[in-house]
């Protein structure tokens, strides 16, 4: 297995350095190529994803590279656990990507704005303007909130609660408008997506492998 | 510190040589000195804040990074400059008194306690890098906190992931 600095030299000393990469993940059988996969079957370590993913156009030039888990500290205290996420099956709202391979699609760079008042027919705003209009806040916050605690909140409390009340279902509802939530919208058969797994106990982290990946391509103009 | 050697190592094996390293802490020196450093910083690059007071890699307790590898405006002093009182706040910023250090805010979560030390303690490297589209910052920020989580099972006290 590759240490850091293997990584990292082979980065920029190697041209080969993505190919070896897919290579030795292909051997841990920790690499997955998104549209050999059986989406209604995935591998167990798919669906609860640690690691890298990465988009390329049909000529291998990167388009977007993502990574999935973290270690974290909070309040002190730190998690030696990383929290997985699927980047291929509806990624949590407030990444700029969404990927919906069932669908075909991903989008770049979620507009946040546009996708509230698409999915909710909300105006969340500004400032000290409330959202609206008033009946659909109160709709929809109703689900979980009392009218009073609805009442108490203010502007920027109520847009926070509405933000989080996108979900993965609203984007496949509105598959017909991601060209208006996202300024870019890929057709994944133009694509070629990759999943590098990358495990907790593994000898680097999802974040420095993404960052070695893009440092990769942008130096040797593979970029888009 | 190891994992500071290791990185200048590959900076040689990858023939990578528009960097500087520089170096301060306040020993035998004054809040004006400490300005004319911060100030210097003007290009991007990634920034290690120290605690001298703490042993071997533990006295690095943060990592961050500035600009990225294409041309960009921000520089180490920039994006540092919200971690330090003003000279604007106080005439011994970033000092709260005559021996005591105190960062303004560096991360969400990090306790109150971590943001003070003594003045002596305070210690900063900057690693910058002199020239656009050969290495990014987020790669060395990355790097470095890889090898001290992994290969040495240390998380700097206030960053707050990795």
């Amino acid at each position: 297995m590759k240490t850091i600095d293997d990584i990292f030299e082979d980065s920029f000393n190697s041209k080969d350095f993505y190919k070896d990469q897919v290579s030795l993940f292909k051997k841990r059988e920790h690499f997955f190529n998104v549209k050999e996969l059986d989406m209604d079957n995935l591998p167990r370590i798919v669906k609860k994803f640690y690691g890298v993913f990465i988009i390329l156009d049909k000529d291998d030039n990167l388009i977007r590279a993502t990574s999935h888990g973290e270690f974290k500290r909070k309040k002190g205290i730190i998690n030696e656990k990383i929290s997985p996420s699927n980047p291929i099956v509806g990624a949590r709202r407030w990444t700029p990507i969404y990927a919906d391979i069932k669908l075909g699609k991903i989008g770049l760079n979620f507009n946040q704005r546009s996708a509230i008042k698409i999915f909710f027919g909300i105006d969340l705003n500004k400032n000290k303007e409330e959202p609206s209009p008033k009946e659909k806040v109160y709709k929809l916050l109703s689900k979980t909130f009392t009218n009073e605690e609805i009442q108490k909140m203010t502007p920027a409390e109520k847009r926070t609660k509405i933000k989080n009340k996108v979900q993965p279902k609203n984007f496949e509802e509105h598959s017909e408008q991601w060209d208006k939530i996202f300024p870019v919208v890929y057709d994944v058969k133009d694509l070629n997506l990759h999943m590098f797994y990358i495990e907790e106990k593994s000898p680097f982290t999802p974040t420095f492998f993404k960052e070695a990946i893009i440092n990769f391509f942008e130096i040797n103009n593979k970029t888009i | 510190m190891q994992p500071l050697e290791d990185l200048i190592s590959l900076f040689k094996k990858i023939s990578f040589q528009s960097f500087e390293v520089k170096k301060f802490n306040f020993i035998n020196k004054t809040v004006e000195e400490f300005w004319t450093f911060q100030e210097s910083n003007t290009f991007k690059g990634i920034y290690i804040y120290l605690d001298l007071s703490r042993e071997d890699i533990t006295k690095i307790i943060y990592v961050g990074k500035a600009g990225y590898l294409k041309k960009h405006h921000q520089t180490v002093t920039s994006r540092t400059a919200s971690y330090f009182y003003t000279k604007t706040s106080s005439s011994i910023a970033p000092l709260i008194s005559e021996k005591v250090f105190k960062f303004k805010k560096v991360n969400r979560d990090v306790s109150k306690d971590d943001l003070t030390m003594k003045k002596d303690d305070f210690a900063m490297i900057a690693i910058q890098i002199m020239e656009d589209n050969i290495i990014s910052p987020e790669l060395l920020e990355s790097y470095l906190l890889a090898k001290l989580w992994k290969e040495n099972g240390y998380f700097p006290k206030l960053n707050n992931k990795i």
